[in-house]
């Protein structure tokens, strides 16, 4: 509940997300078609109230509820990518590539342990050599919140975050637009909408736009913005990359 | 000796027959079910087929209420969802399935763990048998 909450005040920022909406717009636009149609009139407390109704957020797939998960969308993108000798033959501003990795893992169903995903972890650790970081160094991510739960299981594989205290860090707020480590600032797969081929680059140009600082009203309050990450999914967790951009 | 390819037709073919058929590496002894033609652990290509018991316990479950377009043919929807889950078998090794014989409207009083029994689902006939493969408590 509190990774929707969080991408959906996300997404309310974002002029290009498919629901630029936060839960409790939805949430107070439902109450006033309902009064509007002289229906009942919901009467919900607050987001968490809204999203624990099942008439609100039915069922999908059990536990997941329709807000846990994302749309599959339309939706373009594309990047230029040049090698760095003849990059400001293009833009005085260039964003670097310091770190990639790509991992495989097994299909779900042959998994040791539905906790984690083996393909992610093996990204991460490829990029992290590769640029020598540290999950600490990485400022701000979008992440593959292809449903709720992987948001969080994410956080913990790309080592953002103990394993298993994910969800803790979320319920703090460390994830928000305005908290220490801001995951999915574009408001996600869930709320920027998941056109699955156009979705990692569009992954990277969130990056792009928030490292350049041209967020507008969601970009990230940290000072001296400088690296960022995109980390993307492949089928059910069997092929991942994870992208780190650094500005210079 | 079974001679057929390692492959998602055979393996199918197989269920057809009823028989929940799985490879195993002849040199390290890694089972794969479905089956692989070649050994992830060892990479040999030494595979021989072997058959599964075919009883196991519940590992992970979902009950789905929107369902994919041929679930929905099969009369499943948002009153009446059905259950998948991830099944251990006796022999160690992990598939995916449709978890029958429990309540998909009460996914609480579904419980990991559970012991299982393998079932064969056959849809059309003759050519154009399918089979797919489900367990179910015993």
């Amino acid at each position: 509940m509190n990774v929707t909450i969080k991408s959906h005040n996300n997404a309310r920022l974002n002029p290009k997300a498919q629901f630029p909406l936060s839960i409790r717009d939805i949430m107070n636009g439902r109450i006033e078609s309902a009064k509007k149609k002289g229906k009942p009139v919901p009467e919900w407390e607050d987001e968490k109230d809204f999203l624990s109704d099942p008439r609100a957020n039915p069922v999908v797939a059990w536990p997941m509820h329709l807000y846990d998960c994302c749309p599959i969308s339309d939706g373009a993108s594309c990047m230029l990518l040049v090698g760095e000798e003849i990059a400001r033959n293009f833009t005085d501003d260039p964003l670097y590539v310091i770190g990639i990795g790509q991992g495989s893992g097994r299909g779900l169903h042959a998994c040791d342990d539905l906790t984690y995903f083996e393909a992610t972890r093996y990204a991460a650790q490829e990029a992290y050599d590769m640029s020598n970081l540290k999950p600490e160094d990485i400022q701000f991510s979008e992440v593959h919140d292809c449903f709720s739960m992987a948001e969080i299981i994410h956080l913990e594989d790309l080592g953002f975050f103990k394993a298993g205290e994910g969800y803790k860090a979320v319920e703090e707020g460390l994830t928000r637009l305005d908290g220490p480590k801001p995951i999915n600032t574009s408001g996600g797969l869930k709320c920027k909408g998941h056109p699955v081929g156009a979705t990692g680059v569009s992954q990277l140009y969130e990056v792009w736009t928030q490292l350049r600082g041209n967020a507008g009203k969601r970009q990230i309050p940290i000072k001296d913005l400088r690296i960022g990450a995109a980390h993307n999914l492949g089928g059910t967790g069997g092929t991942c990359t994870f992208t780190i951009l650094e500005r210079r | 000796m079974e001679e057929r390819p390692f492959s998602d037709i055979f393996y199918k073919q197989f269920l057809n027959e009823e028989k929940l058929m799985g490879s195993k590496c002849k040199k390290c002894g890694s089972l794969f079910l479905p089956p692989r033609p070649i050994c992830i652990k060892c990479y040999s290509l030494d595979m021989e087929w072997v058959e599964m018991k075919g009883t196991g316990k519940l590992i992970a479950f979902t009950c789905i209420a929107i369902g994919p377009p041929f679930m929905i043919a099969e009369g499943y929807d948002r009153k009446h969802p059905y259950c998948s889950g991830v099944v251990e078998l006796e022999e160690g090794v992990r598939v995916d399935a449709r978890i029958e014989g429990v309540n998909p409207n009460k996914p609480e009083d579904i419980k990991v763990g559970m012991p299982l029994n393998a079932k064969f689902l056959h849809r059309a006939e003759k050519e154009m048998l399918r089979t797919f493969l489900a367990f179910e408590p015993f």
